[in-house]
């Protein structure tokens, strides 16, 4: 294969384009399903103690090729009232760990007196997860109502929301007493890749939604209660409510971030540089047809996203006909990728490279296995100052596109409030709280450092990085980070942070598209919600063939009503 | 007896990092604290002794250690600033200007350094002449002197008692090169490697009273809560 050309920095790290990311066959709820079914996880309950109304605890046993695992879930009663998505919530419907090894009597009392506290509670050092999940009100009800019944539920109500539970935090890496992440990786290889606990963790609870429900149907009191259609149990996904927690994450794990898109882009390149034909065509054209559908059942009240998927549905129908029109004279991926960035949205174009990912399995999996990267921001003191003011002009020539003195590109700040640390926006001048805000201003401070570098290498071109910061030490933390993300091929996300319109979602999609969910549907500007594992296989399906193909999910057609009446 | 509380080497680093930061110290300070406390615990370097101290020895008014001498041993001044900041900026001018030897006065918790060497050693440096086994000179909280010795990679290669005082009390002594510690050998780089381990497997443990120190700390580097704030900061009501 000849060398792959990468799409540029500029291009592959700009926030409005990292915005308008897809799941891909690299998301890590993609990969962690299929390194599941490769390995034939082998997932049971070992308890399942629920009463009737569905309250109780269970524990999941689970066989990996390198590890045994247990997965505690607890579920109480919640008022309605007390039902909060926020980090301020103090109670859940359900709450959770992953944790290694069997969970024994004196274990699940101790995770029984602190799981269900989440951070006012202690976990030791065998769990590797923490997390909650509330109730779909909206929902819930009703599919427990109708399967009671003998009905199975109406499936445009349930395309809508599209689970049963949210989670609504999903904690790892040594928080509230877990294990750090260095264990994960060194004892827990099947879980060693980016999120993959998390996302087995979300995986879990979909499955415990679908088997409490079953357990609350299948009550004396409904002699006619049926199961849900095994097609509706596996559209059925998790929800998830993503806050600003996830947009300063990003900025903390440069690192982390460059790894993730350099894999993506990689696989990307491998692919556009690829012949095209005519059955591959119309592979990409079902793909296109089912991401079409699957944004149709879209269900959202946010004018902008509405308008970014009625856009993005215009696009491909567009793309749909030119492939009609010139498919004969079609002979690359990247001339068709070219065509995309010439005439569609940056929606569409994402959307349509994540799709020619889904043709090449061969080329794309792999890349799998490189996401993760041991993090460490540090800098030479040996090295020359010259050499990182050079970085600054190479690699970050990007921050000079702002201009500081204007105030609105230093109108925002984000900061964590002393309320359970919630990560919060300010505007300066009008909130409290601007000189305790985060050291997310990336743009500004590497614009202040080259500043002080070029006026002492004025001085003297030999200076050494040490000399530098002896001389200038608030930069220490930004001169580590140019140091370390100049050696990378993708560098930072580009963009100001601080700016009056800073645009949180883009962040908050950028890292759910790497996870890889689905039905973006933005409540606010600073907080969304989407789905997870809507059309991945079920527990029950890891061993069996033909399960790898579920991205861009759509509404089954169920065929059979059973309407049976109640007595 | 103490009571101690497991917490994750991640935990330490957040604590430190936004304690530190409560106290108004930079960006790269926050970090740099949080990273050298972790790392210290977890290799069995530091106990809650030592960063307890190691935060009440904070100077926030002091930027970086001054330079007082140069010649065959570099000498800086901390000022008083507890080696939890900031003593690695006079190290790195030693190292980069090719001296033998650096030493850290008026500073305490010297140990604290030590995870920023083995970092700037377990990667090639721009000058080779920095590159060299480094035996890192600090007094133990318990008084007595120590020595760590690191390979040219960083690799912990032993905690050593020196036969004879090498540095005060509020002092820390960095000598490059030196490979033969005269003093006798506590442990050795496997079983620092293996408390590593150790401490990965099970948690840190860590004084109750440090751990509810620092909470108090870290509250200053947030914002106060206030309606305003709750209702329109972030996400749903």
């Amino acid at each position: 294969m000849q060398n792959a050309i990468l799409r540029p920095p500029a291009q592959a790290m700009d926030l409005h384009r990292l915005g308008a990311g897809f799941a891909s066959r690299l998301s890590f709820m993609r990969t962690l399903v299929r390194h599941m079914m490769a390995n034939q996880w082998r997932i049971e309950y070992s308890r399942f103690d629920l009463d009737k109304h569905g309250y109780g605890q269970a524990v999941f046993d689970i066989q990996t090729p390198n590890s045994h695992l247990s997965f505690v879930v607890f579920s109480q009663y919640l008022d309605p009232n007390e039902r909060d998505d926020r980090v301020i919530a103090e109670q859940w419907d359900l709450t959770m760990t992953l944790l290694e090894g069997e969970v024994d009597d004196v274990t699940l009392a101790m995770l029984a007196a602190n799981v269900p506290l989440q951070e006012a509670g202690r976990i030791d050092a065998r769990s590797i997860s923490l997390a909650r999940a509330n109730r779909s009100a909206r929902v819930f009800s009703e599919v427990l109502e109708n399967l009671r019944h003998g009905r199975q539920p109406d499936v445009k109500r349930l395309s809508e929301v599209g689970y049963l539970y949210r989670t609504t935090a999903v904690y790892g890496a040594g928080k509230f007493g877990a294990c750090d992440w260095d264990k994960v990786v060194n004892q827990h290889p099947d879980l060693a890749s980016p999120f993959a606990s998390e996302m087995l963790v979300c995986y879990l609870l979909r499955q415990f939604s679908l088997d409490q429900l079953h357990h609350m149907v299948h009550q004396d009191a409904y002699p006619h209660a049926v199961d849900m259609d095994v097609d509706l149990q596996r559209y059925l996904g998790i929800g998830n409510s993503t806050g600003l927690g996830m947009a300063p994450w990003l900025i903390n794990h440069p690192q982390v971030m460059a790894q993730w898109v350099l894999q993506r882009e990689t696989a990307l390149a491998r692919v556009l540089q690829m012949p095209v034909a005519a059955a591959q065509i119309n592979q990409l054209q079902e793909l296109m047809t089912r991401a079409c559908q699957h944004i149709r059942e879209v269900s959202t009240f946010d004018a902008w996203q509405a308008n970014n998927n009625h856009i993005l549905l215009a696009d491909l129908e567009a793309l749909s006909n030119w492939f009609n029109g010139t498919a004969t004279e079609v002979h690359s991926w990247q001339q068709i990728h070219q065509w995309a960035e010439r005439n569609y949205s940056l929606e569409t174009q994402e959307l349509l490279l994540n799709l020619m990912l889904e043709l090449y399995p061969q080329m794309v999996d792999s890349l799998a296995q490189q996401m993760a990267v041991v993090e460490s921001l540090q800098y030479d003191p040996t090295a020359y100052a010259q050499d990182l003011a050079d970085a600054v002009q190479d690699k970050y020539d990007w921050v000079f596109d702002y201009d500081f003195n204007d105030p609105q590109q230093g109108a925002t700040f984000w900061y964590y409030s002393q309320n359970k640390i919630e990560p919060r926006l300010g505007k300066v001048g009008t909130d409290a709280g601007a000189e305790l805000q985060m050291f997310l201003g990336i743009a500004r401070a590497v614009q202040d450092c080259h500043t002080d570098l070029l006026s002492l290498l004025a001085i003297d071109q030999e200076i050494t990085v040490a000399d530098f910061l002896l001389r200038y030490p608030s930069h220490q933390g930004i001169v580590a980070r140019i140091a370390t993300m100049s050696q990378t091929t993708y560098g930072e996300i580009r963009a100001n942070l601080l700016d009056a319109n800073v645009l949180p979602m883009h962040l908050l999609r950028a890292k759910l598209a790497f996870f890889g969910v689905s039905k973006f549907d933005p409540k606010s500007a600073l907080w969304v919600r989407n789905t997870m594992f809507q059309g991945a296989p079920l527990i029950s399906e890891l061993g069996t063939d033909g399960h790898d193909d579920w991205s861009f999910p759509v509404a089954p057609t169920i065929t059979v009503q059973q309407e049976v009446a109640n007595g | 007896m103490a009571s101690l509380v497991q917490i994750s080497a991640n935990e330490m680093k957040f604590l430190v990092k936004r304690s530190v930061e409560g106290l108004g110290f930079t960006p790269g300070d926050q970090l740099g604290a949080g990273a050298r406390a972790a790392a210290c615990y977890q290799y069995g370097l530091a106990n809650s002794t030592v960063i307890d101290a190691a935060l009440s020895g904070l100077q926030p008014g002091v930027q970086a250690p001054t330079l007082v001498k140069k010649g065959a041993e570099w000498v800086f001044d901390a000022q008083g600033q507890s080696a939890l900041v900031q003593a690695e900026l006079g190290l790195g001018v030693a190292l980069s200007h090719g001296a033998t030897a650096v030493r850290i006065c008026n500073t305490s918790q010297g140990v604290l350094v030590a995870p920023v060497l083995m970092a700037w050693l377990s990667k090639p440096m721009t000058q080779a002449r920095a590159q060299q086994a480094l035996a890192l000179y600090f007094v133990h909280h318990s008084g007595a002197q120590r020595c760590l010795l690191m390979a040219a990679n960083g690799r912990p290669l032993g905690l050593y008692q020196p036969h004879a005082p090498v540095v005060d009390k509020d002092e820390l002594l960095l000598r490059i090169g030196e490979e033969d510690i005269a003093g006798q050998l506590i442990t050795d780089g496997a079983d620092l490697l293996g408390w590593r381990e150790r401490s990965l497997d099970q948690g840190i443990l860590v004084d109750a009273a440090l751990v509810t120190r620092l909470k108090s700390m870290m509250m200053a580097s947030f914002v106060p809560e206030s309606d305003l704030s709750r209702a329109s900061g972030a996400g749903p009501s």
